[in-house]
C-alpha cells in the first residue's frame, strides 16, 4: 500500500500553497516597474517552435519566470540592505568595498567581475590608447576646421584612479598596480600628442588636490558631481581661454551614495550641490532635440538635457556629446554658457555619431562642441575622431 | 598531459542554468509545490513521481532523456533475465553482459573523449570530443549496476513493475547527484509506504537546512574560492590557504546540502534515503574520512567492487592493490580528467600508507594531531580536485607550502563581511555541534525508531528555524545569486 495520512496531506498542501506564492503573485507585479528594476526589457516567453530545443526553450521560460517572480524587488532590496548594513558586504558583485569603506564599481554587470577595473586601471592608460587618442585628435582638429566650430575633448578621471590607494587586496594586484601607476602620474593619457585646432584635457591633476575632502568627488559615486564638476568646468574654461566667473553657490549636502542606490541601498554621504539661480532645464527644447535625433539611438529612452542660462558669463551655445558623466556635468557647465545641450551616446551606434552632431547643429546654434567621457570610455573618444572626420 | 576538471555546463545566454536545480526559482516555487500537491492528491504516486522525474530531467537534457529511458528499459529486461535464469552460470553471463552494456554507455558518453585525447591526441573539435555528457549518467549507471547485482546475489527480486524500476532509477531528488541508492534498501518502499505528518515535517525541515547549506554557505564561500583559484599563480601563501579552506567548506556544503535536500524530498515522498555525509571533517584518519564522506558512494564501491575484488581477504599486498584500483576508479568516476585520477590515486595511497602502519602511529598520537593530519591531507586532495589542470594544482600547492616572497594581501581584506560570516558558520556547522543543537531543540534528524512523546515545542522550533533558513535562502536566490551544484558535473 502506498498512501499519505490526512494530516500529512494537509501539511503538504499548506506548504505547497505557501511555496507557490511567488509564481501566483506574478500578476501582482508591475511590468514597467520590473523593467526599471532590472534596467532592461523582461525576458519573453518562448515561442512554441522554440521547444524543438527543449533546454533552450525551458531556459527561456525560466528567465521569464525569474524576471517576474513575486516579490523580486522587495526581496532583492531586503537582501542587499542586509548585506551592506549588517554584514558590511557589497550589495552586488559589480561593486567592491575598498579600504575605509570606499565603494568602487568594478564591472558593468554581475557576471564579469573587474572588467571595468581592467579598463580603468590598465587598458585606458596603455600606449595603444595614447596613440589612438593622438590620431583621433588629429582627425577631430580637421573636423573642427571644416565645421568652423571648436571641438574639445575632456577625459574625466574616476574614483578607481583618484582613490587608487583604497582598492582592496581582493582586486588583483595587477589592477591595483595599474591604478596606482595612474595616480603616480604614469598614464599614456597624460602624454597624448595634441595637434593644433583641438583641445584635449585629462583632468586628473585638477581634481587630485581636493580629494582629502570626502564630499568633493563623493567617494561612493560612480559619476563626478557637485564641486568636482565645477572644478572640471573651471579648469577647462581657463584652458580654453574663457575665464568665466560663474555666479553660483556650492552647498554641503547629504546625498544617497550613487553606487549603493543602484542596488536599492540608501546610504547618505557628504557631497556638494551646485546651485545656480540663472540656469533652468528647458523641457520644450529638450523635447525638440529628442524628436530630431531620437531615431539614431537604439534605446528611445536615451538621456539628454537642454539647459538655458539667463545671465551667461559666456554668450555661446555648447553641445556636450558624452557618456553618462555628461548628465550631471551639463547643468554645472550651463552655469558658464547661454545654452548647453547634452546627449548621452551610450545607446548611439558609432556610425550615427556624425549624423547626431549634424542634426544638433541644424536644430540649434552650436558654438562649441565638447566630447566628454570618463577615462574608461576613452576608446569612444578615439573612435569619434574617425567617424566624425569621415562624415565630412 | 591533458587534464583538468571538465568545465561546468555553460549557462545560457541569459545567465541561467540549462538544468533545473533545487536552488532555482522554477524548482522551488513551481515544480516543488506541484510535486507536493501531486503526492498529496494523485492516487498513483509512483507513476506521478516518475513523470515528474522525467520532466525534471527533460528540462535540462531535452532529447538526451532517451539515454536514461533506454537505460531503464534495458535494465528492466536484464533484471528479469537475471532473476529468471535457471542456473548460476546463466545468471552470471547475463549479469556480465548487462554490466558491460551499462559501463559501455558510461564510457561512451563520459570517457570516450578523454580516452581519445589521452591515447590518440584527438583534436578538441573532433566529434568524439564533442559528445554530450548526459546529466547524472554516473549516478544512474551505478543505480542500475546495484539493481542487477542485488538480483544476482538474491539480495532482491527482479522488479516486475516497470514503473517501480523507473522510479528507482529516475527518482528526481537523487537522479543527478545522488545519494546513490542500493536497490535492496528502497525495494520495499517502492511497493509499500505511508507518508505521515512526521515524515513531511522531517523531510521539509531537512530540505530547508540543505537549501541553506547550499545557498547561504557553499555559494557564498564560492565567492572567495573561485576568484582565488582563477588567479592561483599570483596568490600569496595566506590567500592560497584561504582559497583551499574556503573550497574545502564549499564542496562539503554544496554536495552535503544537495544530499540533505534529496534526503528531505525522499522523506516527503515516503522514501528513507541513507545518510550521505556524517561530519567528514572531524575524521581522525583518511580511513575514517571515507566512512563519513559521500557514504553512499563509498558503500557502493565497497559492495560492488572492493569486496568482489577480494577485499582484504587475500593478504596485505592484494588489499593494497584493491584499494588502489577502487580509488583510481573512484577518482575517474568523478570526472574524465587527470586531476581526478591523481586525486583518487592520492587518496588510495594514503589509505595504503595508513594500513601499512600509520594508522597505529596515529592512534598513539594526540587527538589534535590526528585531526590536523586528516584535514591537511584532505585539503591537499581538494587542490587536485578543484584545480583546472595539474599545472594549476602544482602552482597552488607551491604557494601553500613554499614562501615565494609574495605578500599580497591581508586575508581579512580579501573577504567581504558576508563571506567571513559564511566561513565562520561553515566551520561551526561542519562540526557535530549543529547536530546536537538540531536534535535537542528541533527533533531533526529524528532518531529511528521515531521517538514517542517528542514535545510539541521542538517541532515548532524546527519549523521556525527551517522557515527562517528558507526565507533567507530565498532572498538570496531572488537577488540573482546562482551557482550550479558542483556534483552535477559527475
Amino acid at each position: 500500500m502506498i498512501g499519505m495520512t490526512a494530516r500529512a496531506r494537509l501539511i503538504t498542501t499548506l506548504v505547497a500553497l505557501v511555496l507557490v506564492a511567488p509564481v501566483a503573485g506574478i500578476r501582482l507585479q508591475d511590468t514597467e516597474r520590473l523593467e526599471r528594476f532590472h534596467t532592461r526589457r523582461l525576458a519573453a516567453w518562448p515561442e512554441p517552435a522554440a521547444f524543438v530545443d527543449p533546454p533552450a526553450a525551458f531556459r527561456a521560460a525560466r528567465a521569464w519566470l525569474t524576471d517576474r517572480a513575486w516579490p523580486t524587488i522587495a526581496a532583492t532590496n531586503a537582501y542587499k540592505r542586509f548585506l551592506y548594513f549588517v554584514l558590511g558586504s557589497p550589495p552586488a558583485h559589480k561593486l567592491t568595498i575598498g579600504l575605509d569603506g570606499q565603494v568602487f564599481l568594478n564591472s558593468w554587470n554581475e557576471t564579469e567581475p573587474d572588467v571595468l577595473l581592467e579598463s580603468l586601471c590598465v587598458r585606458a592608460h596603455g600606449a595603444d590608447a595614447g596613440r589612438g587618442l593622438s590620431r583621433s585628435l588629429g582627425e577631430l582638429a580637421t573636423f573642427s576646421r571644416e565645421i568652423a566650430t571648436p571641438v574639445d575633448v575632456i577625459v574625466v578621471p574616476t574614483t578607481a584612479t583618484l582613490y587608487a590607494e583604497r582598492l582592496p587586496p581582493s582586486v588583483s594586484r595587477r589592477l591595483r598596480e595599474g591604478c596606482a601607476a595612474v595616480a603616480a602620474g604614469r598614464s599614456a593619457l597624460r602624454d597624448v600628442q595634441v595637434p593644433a585646432g583641438v583641445r584635449y584635457l585629462y583632468l586628473y591633476d585638477a581634481l587630485r588636490p581636493f580629494l582629502a575632502d570626502p564630499a568633493f568627488y563623493p567617494r561612493n559615486n560612480w559619476h563626478a558631481s557637485g564641486k568636482s564638476l565645477a572644478v572640471l568646468r573651471d579648469t577647462w574654461l581657463a584652458a580654453a581661454g574663457l575665464p568665466a566667473v560663474v555666479d553660483e553657490r556650492i552647498e554641503a549636502v547629504d546625498q544617497p551614495a550613487e553606487m549603493l542606490l543602484m542596488s536599492g541601498v540608501a546610504d547618505p554621504q557628504p557631497a556638494y550641490a551646485v546651485r545656480n539661480a540663472h540656469v533652468r532645464f528647458d523641457a520644450a527644447r529638450d523635447a525638440a532635440f529628442r524628436a530630431a535625433v531620437g531615431d539614431l539611438f537604439t534605446n528611445p529612452a536615451f538621456p539628454s538635457h537642454v539647459y538655458l542660462n539667463d545671465r551667461p558669463p559666456v554668450d555661446a551655445s555648447l553641445l556636450i556629446v558624452s557618456d553618462s558623466f555628461g548628465q550631471l556635468a551639463a547643468e554645472v557647465f550651463a552655469g558658464a554658457f547661454a545654452e548647453v545641450t547634452q546627449v548621452n551616446t551610450n545607446d548611439l551606434p558609432l556610425g550615427n555619431a556624425a549624423e547626431l552632431v549634424a542634426r544638433a547643429r541644424a536644430l540649434h546654434r552650436v558654438d562649441r562642441i565638447v566630447l566628454l567621457f570618463q577615462e574608461g570610455g576613452v576608446d569612444r573618444a578615439i573612435n569619434y575622431g574617425r567617424v566624425l572626420r569621415r562624415a565630412q | 598531459m591533458p587534464g583538468g576538471a571538465p568545465p561546468l555546463k555553460q549557462n545560457g545566454s541569459n545567465g541561467l542554468p540549462d538544468d533545473m536545480v533545487f536552488s532555482s526559482i522554477d524548482f522551488l516555487f513551481l515544480f516543488l509545490p506541484l510535486f507536493l500537491l501531486s503526492q498529496a492528491f494523485i492516487p498513483n504516486r509512483n507513476l506521478t513521481f516518475v513523470l515528474f522525474s522525467l520532466f525534471f530531467y527533460f528540462v535540462g537534457e531535452g532529447w538526451y532523456t532517451a539515454v536514461v529511458a533506454f537505460s531503464v528499459a534495458a535494465n528492466y529486461a536484464f533484471g528479469i533475465l537475471i532473476g529468471d535464469a535457471r542456473d548460476a552460470a546463466t545468471r552470471k553471463r547475463v549479469l556480465a553482459a548487462s554490466v558491460a552494456v551499462n559501463l559501455s554507455l558510461l564510457v561512451f558518453f563520459k570517457y570516450a573523449g578523454f580516452l581519445a585525447h589521452s591515447l590518440f591526441g584527438a583534436a578538441p573539435d573532433s566529434w568524439i570530443m564533442q559528445i554530450h555528457l548526459p546529466l547524472g549518467i554516473s549516478f544512474f549507471t551505478f543505480h542500475a549496476i546495484s539493481y542487477l547485482v542485488d538480483i544476482y546475489r538474491r539480495d532482491a527480486r527482479a522488479e516486475r513493475s516497470f514503473v517501480n524500476l523507473s522510479l528507482y532509477m529516475l527518482m528526481f531528488p537523487q537522479l543527478i547527484a545522488g545519494p546513490i541508492l542500493r536497490f535492496h534498501t528502497v525495494a520495499g518502499h517502492l511497493k509499500r509506504r505511508v507518508v505521515t505528518a512526521r515524515h513531511v515535517y522531517y523531510g521539509l525541515t531537512l530540505f530547508c537546512f540543505g537549501l541553506g547549506q547550499k545557498v547561504l554557505l557553499a555559494d557564498t564561500l564560492a565567492g572567495v574560492a573561485d576568484p582565488l583559484f582563477a588567479r592561483a599563480d599570483t596568490l600569496s601563501q595566506a590567500t592560497a590557504w584561504l582559497a583551499v579552506v574556503c573550497y574545502t567548506l564549499q564542496i562539503f556544503f554544496d554536495f552535503g546540502g544537495y544530499s540533505t535536500m534529496a534526503i528531505g524530498l525522499g522523506w516527503v515522498a515516503g522514501f528513507h534515503f541513507p545518510q550521505n555525509f556524517n561530519y567528514p571533517y572531524i575524521s581522525q584518519s583518511i580511513t575514517e574520512f571515507w566512512r563519513r564522506w559521500h557514504m553512499s558512494l563509498s558503500r557502493w564501491f565497497r559492495d560492488y567492487l572492493y569486496i568482489p575484488l577480494g577485499g582484504n581477504r587475500n593478504g596485505p599486498l592484494a588489499t593494497y592493490r584493491n584499494l588502489m584500483i577502487v580509488f583510481l576508479l573512484c577518482g575517474l568516476w568523478h570526472g574524465a580528467a587527470w586531476t581526478f585520477v591523481l586525486w583518487g590515486a592520492y587518496h588510495g595511497l594514503l589509505l595504503v600508507v595508513e594500513r601499512l602502519g600509520m594508522e597505529r602511529l596515529l592512534e598513539r598520537s594526540p587527538r589534535v594531531l590526528r585531526h590536523a593530519y586528516t584535514l591537511l591531507a584532505v585539503m591537499i586532495g581538494w587542490v587536485f580536485f578543484r584545480a583546472a589542470d595539474i599545472g594549476q594544482a602544482g602552482s597552488l600547492l607551491a604557494k601553500m607550502f613554499f614562501l615565494d616572497g609574495t605578500v599580497d594581501a591581508d586575508v581579512a581584506t580579501v573577504m567581504t563581511g558576508e563571506e567571513t560570516a559564511a566561513l565562520v558558520a561553515g566551520v561551526l556547522f561542519s562540526m557535530p555541534l549543529a547536530r546536537f543543537v538540531t536534535r535537542r531543540l528541533m527533533a531533526v534528524p529524528a532518531p529511528r525508531p521515531w521517538p514517542r512523546g517528542v514535545a510539541g515545542w521542538r517541532y515548532a522550533a524546527g519549523t521556525v528555524v527551517a522557515a527562517v533558513v528558507l526565507v533567507a535562502a530565498s532572498l538570496k536566490i531572488f537577488s540573482g545569486a546562482y551557482s550550479p551544484f558542483i556534483y552535477f558535473r559527475f
